[in-house]
């Protein structure tokens, strides 16, 4: 056989596939619409999937959103890649390109809020009904690195319950001594530190046994009972849960500028809280 | 077309590509700053994912050793039924994402997945634990070693095999004697190929074994998690890993030199 005819298939084959694929991009864009690049903290995914479509309709664009850790979107701005809207689960990642004059306009603003709550996997093997069963011999935590704003928040509240019902000087000291050494015990019992907030209810909810507990969103737990997911959710009383706050603002690198303010006024208008509310941030 | 207009476009092909590959490289290379070195060298988050790399890197290695030279000699010396999918299924990690890596070993060795209860009865839970990662690395990397083996066993003098299996006795020792000696450069640099791999081992990681610093945060974890916390620390773990591989690498190539240079 001429050797010739397999390198000329190859090459027919390589090409064939990727005018397919151009063809098939192209076609899910097909009309030129302008693209809003959102850059959005993953906790805000279900939130933002929520009103994309009525906001393409309604504003005749495609809105694309970049999904990760405030700290990776963060680092992804600083060394130049394309984005208009940013939106962070902790504001000081905005902060820090306000102070290097980084923002269209020297505007943000701090649009909402999340605290956090303890997730539980499906039927509750471990029996957790507090922060203190999380610290039990035995039991498998995960949270997220300390790098990002869930995993910081959820390090602010191990060391608020160390401050306060760990705390043999504290009035608020739970006398029975379950909280005392808590931060030590806490990481005693991680199993694994997450990039994000998604992934610790992947986990968590893949219920394959990995782990029996995580820190996670509170708007987890209302996107829970939005989608009735099997995993379950519990309370962080106030005094030790940390409240986060989250930041919108256009990079001064944006190229859709009409489109990323009004984008932005949404979440800051009445309609856009109220979705907020409904997706369990604000409190 | 005149050959010195094909010469010039083979030219800049070529050199495009150096610049392609070596430039990411040479640019990791000059975010060194001297005066952190040591104060990173000394930081137990690099210290631990060090050891811990080498370590599970290691027995990854052994593991797929053990396991892949009997297999690929089974797979060069039998012809049954069914070889060739099966040859297929043993290559399949090579080419499957990280993350597809991740999931199926999450559902064989999970304390609910499919080889879960015979852990549970052991008392051990595989995710979230060192033998996560050499699990992981194993599954990922071993296949390198499979196939240059195979390449080593195919390529040997048929001839000098048989006529060695009716001189002596004992096929374990042809296999010792004559074998192994007449493979072990292809094996080696598939040895080689595979301790490489399973240092570099990331997606499959993260997802099964997770992330937690001394016990599951190998290298390229560690690189990812500390690229945002602290990006020198990063940068340093990432040209150690580039050094590692490299003479990995390096030693590959002299033993291929060895094996296809030229006769003396």
């Amino acid at each position: 056989m001429n050797t010739k005819y397999p390198a000329i298939a190859l090459v027919v084959i390589i090409v064939v596939a990727g005018a397919v694929g151009y063809l098939a991009y192209n076609g899910t864009f097909s009309a030129k619409k302008p693209t809003l690049i959102v850059f959005a903290a993953s906790s805000l995914t279900n939130v933002i999937a929520n009103m994309t479509q009525a906001f393409e309709t309604a504003n005749n664009c495609v809105v694309k959103v970049n999904s990760a850790s405030s700290s990776t979107l963060y680092t992804q701005i600083t060394s130049g890649s394309p984005c208009d809207v940013f939106m962070a689960a902790n504001n000081k990642w905005v902060i820090d390109l306000y102070n290097s004059k980084s923002l269209y306009q020297q505007y943000y603003d701090n649009f909402t809020k999340n605290s956090l709550c303890i997730i539980v996997a499906a039927g509750n093997p471990k029996n957790i009904t507090s922060m203190a069963d999380l610290v039990k011999p035995g039991v498998r935590i995960i949270v997220a690195d300390p790098s990002v704003p869930v995993g910081e928040y959820a390090n602010d509240t191990v060391y608020n319950i160390a401050a306060t019902w760990g705390n043999p000087n504290s009035p608020l000291y739970v006398t029975s001594g379950a909280y005392l050494n808590y931060p030590a015990k806490f990481a005693a019992n991680v199993v694994s530190y997450e990039d994000t907030d998604e992934n610790i209810v992947g986990d968590v909810s893949l219920n394959v046994g990995t782990a029996d507990a995580g820190i996670v969103f509170y708007s987890d737990w209302a996107y829970g009972n939005l989608t009735h997911e099997q995993v379950q959710f519990l309370p962080i009383p106030a005094t030790v849960n940390t409240v986060g706050n989250y930041a919108i603002c256009i990079p001064s690198e944006v190229t859709q500028t009409a489109l990323a303010q009004t984008f932005e006024n949404y979440w800051l208008s009445a309609q856009g809280q109220a979705l907020l509310t409904e997706f369990g941030f604000g409190t | 077309m005149s050959d010195k207009i094909v010469i010039i476009i083979l030219g800049l092909l070529v050199l495009t590509y150096f610049l392609f590959v070596t430039l990411p490289i040479i640019g990791i290379f000059l975010k060194i700053e001297p005066s952190q070195i040591n104060a990173q060298l000394h930081n137990s988050a690099i210290i631990d994912a060090i050891q811990l790399s080498l370590f599970t890197s290691g027995i990854a290695t052994l593991i797929a050793l053990v396991l892949t030279v009997p297999t690929a000699y089974f797979m060069t010396t039998r012809n049954f039924p069914g070889k060739s999918i099966l040859d297929t299924l043993m290559d399949l990690p090579i080419v499957l994402p990280p993350a597809v890596a991740g999931i199926v070993l999450l559902y064989a060795f999970a304390p609910k997945g499919l080889l879960g209860p015979i852990f549970n009865k052991l008392g051990l839970i595989i995710p979230g634990s060192t033998i996560a990662v050499i699990i992981a690395e194993t599954f990922v990397a071993s296949p390198f070693l499979l196939r240059s083996a195979k390449i080593g066993f195919e390529n040997m003098d048929k001839d000098v095999i048989n006529s060695a299996k009716m001189l002596s006795g004992s096929r374990l020792r042809v296999f010792f004697t004559i074998t192994l000696p007449l493979s072990i450069r292809a094996i080696i640099s598939g040895t080689m190929m595979t301790w490489a791999r399973a240092m570099g081992e990331f997606g499959a990681t993260l997802m099964f074994a997770g992330n937690l610093p001394g016990i599951t945060q190998t290298m390229p974890l560690a690189i990812y998690v500390l690229l945002y916390s602290n990006p020198f620390g990063g940068v340093m773990l990432a040209i150690i890993l580039i050094i590692i591989s490299f003479s990995i690498l390096i030693i590959v190539k002299l033993l291929e030199q060895k094996r296809f240079g030229p006769k003396k």
